[in-house]
């Protein structure tokens, strides 16, 4: 009787080892198999940031540039600190600033450069969209000045770019509308998560509206613009914040840029081989040049670049400075 | 007595068998792992390449230093005055954002010898570091002459 109990007992004793060591190896490898996957997954995210990463450093390398990479992406882009990540893996993105949506989320990524001159150039903006996001643009073909700023906008738009000329809903995630100098209208987008409505009156600098949300707000807010190129940047930010970020960025490079020519204009200015390089009263190109140079910096690193000083010191000063310098075959300025 | 020293035998084997095991999966492990690590070092030495490379490709972009007439850009060309320049700017423009751990230097080569440094931020305990050098012309824009010359990059990781 005790030795059939005894039996027993390690019966079940031998059935509770199995079962132990079988949840043992069960968790061992399933713990493999997870970290397995973790690594696979990083590796994936890893390989697409590179070429990520390569595309960025051939884009921003040539103006007026588009690429688009196939694929699903899942992309945070931080404007603060200059970066972008998926998943866990992260990189450090670019020399130049990137006007995106925060969270670019979908297939196909198109990348474009536009450059930004003032009126040399300051730096090429990057551009980031995925198929996830509807552009459109609006202007009146009986207004004059919309329609020239249309022409204007299309001169530069990235050769990628695919724009509607309607408020026509496509079912994209973000819907993205340019007002050229016509009233803003809110539009009817049912599946979008967010409308981006920007307005501009002007090509060269002024203001820009911004009316953000799927109903139009009364009250836009309202930020300033320099050059085109800045105009896009505002229609592929999701807010007048993310712009005013990436724009902090380009006035940061725009100033590096504009010191480095107001110091060559100052040497230019005192070589002694280069003092035929003059206007009919005497002043020399290269003095003008340094001179609107060292206001456009001045501009620049001030806390409230003002973008018609900016606009007006460039176009008015250095522009024609830089083209008499050429047609006296003197070393350009820019 | 005979049945105990049976019993002994039994867990003895199954121990064996385990311990057997055990070692046959130890030594599975050890190998996937050094395999997985030089996996790695791999990888990780093409993502410092390609950074270098990225790096390089965004320096010779740079409009602070680039070739230029009128916005139109002479590739893989420096100008001679803007190399100069930039090394006199106070403060030294920050390109840790963009360039992060690495190093980068001009060097004119031919005629004269001198070298500008664009960047340099290195790291003391790298696992990595490549080193890329790429010919570019230094161009001396009053002197109205070309030289020749080297953009070398380093990237750690």
């Amino acid at each position: 009787m005790l030795k059939n109990k005894k039996a027993a007992v390690e019966v079940q004793f031998h059935w509770i080892y199995v079962m132990l060591i079988g949840a043992a190896l069960l968790i061992f490898f399933s713990a493999i198999l997870l970290q397995q996957k973790k690594l696979t997954e990083e590796k994936r995210n890893r390989e697409m940031l590179n070429k990520i990463e390569a595309a960025f450093g051939n884009v921003q390398s040539k103006q007026g540039l588009s690429q688009t990479i196939e694929g699903k992406f899942v992309i945070k882009m931080d404007c603060a600190t200059n970066s972008l990540a998926i998943g866990s893996a992260g990189k450090q993105s670019s020399s130049n600033p990137i006007f995106s949506s925060k969270n670019l989320d979908g297939i196909n990524l198109t990348l474009s450069s536009v450059s930004w001159d003032m009126p040399f150039r300051a730096s090429n903006f990057l551009l980031a969209a995925t198929n996830n996001e509807q552009f459109i643009i609006i202007y009146d073909t009986n207004n004059p000045n919309s329609k020239a700023l249309f022409d204007k906008i299309i001169s530069v738009l990235p050769e990628k770019t695919k724009y509607d000329m309607q408020l026509t809903d496509r079912g994209a995630k973000k819907v993205r509308i340019l007002f050229l100098d016509v009233p803003q209208q809110q539009g009817s987008f049912q599946r979008a998560e967010d409308v981006v409505r920007i307005k501009v009156a002007d090509y060269d600098f002024g203001n820009i509206e911004f009316y953000n949300g799927k109903t139009l707000p009364s009250n836009p807010e309202t930020a300033q613009f320099v050059g085109g190129a800045s105009i896009l940047a505002a229609l592929f930010s999701d807010s007048k914040e993310d712009y005013g970020c990436g724009m902090k960025n380009a006035y940061k490079k725009l100033s590096i840029v504009a010191e480095v020519y107001e110091k060559k204009a100052e040497e230019f200015s005192g070589n002694s081989n280069l003092q035929h390089c003059k206007d009919s009263s005497g002043r020399n190109y290269y003095t003008t040049a340094k001179t609107a140079l060292a206001q456009i910096k001045q501009e620049a690193i001030s806390t409230a670049p003002n973008p018609s000083a900016i606009y007006s010191q460039a176009e008015n000063e250095l522009k024609p400075a830089n083209s008499e310098l050429l047609k006296k075959s003197c070393p350009a300025i820019y | 007595m005979k049945q105990k020293k049976k019993a002994q035998l039994r867990i003895f084997e199954t121990v064996s068998v385990l311990f057997v095991s055990f070692i046959l999966l130890g030594m599975g492990m050890i190998f996937y792992g050094n395999q997985n690590q030089k996996s790695v070092e791999r990888e990780i030495e093409k993502n410092v390449e390609l950074r270098a490379l990225n790096i390089a490709e965004q320096i010779q972009s740079m409009p602070e230093l680039q070739c230029s007439t009128s916005n139109i850009i002479t590739e893989r060309c420096f100008e001679k005055v803007k190399l100069e320049k930039l090394n006199e700017l106070q403060p030294k423009p920050d390109y840790f954002s963009a360039f992060g751990f690495s190093e980068a230097y001009v060097d004119e080569i031919y005629p004269a010898t001198q070298q500008w440094k664009i960047h340099e931020n290195k790291k003391d305990n790298f696992k990595s570091k490549i080193t890329i050098q790429i010919p570019v012309t230094i161009t001396d824009t009053a002197a109205k002459q070309n030289k020749f010359g080297i953009l070398t990059v380093g990237a750690y990781d």
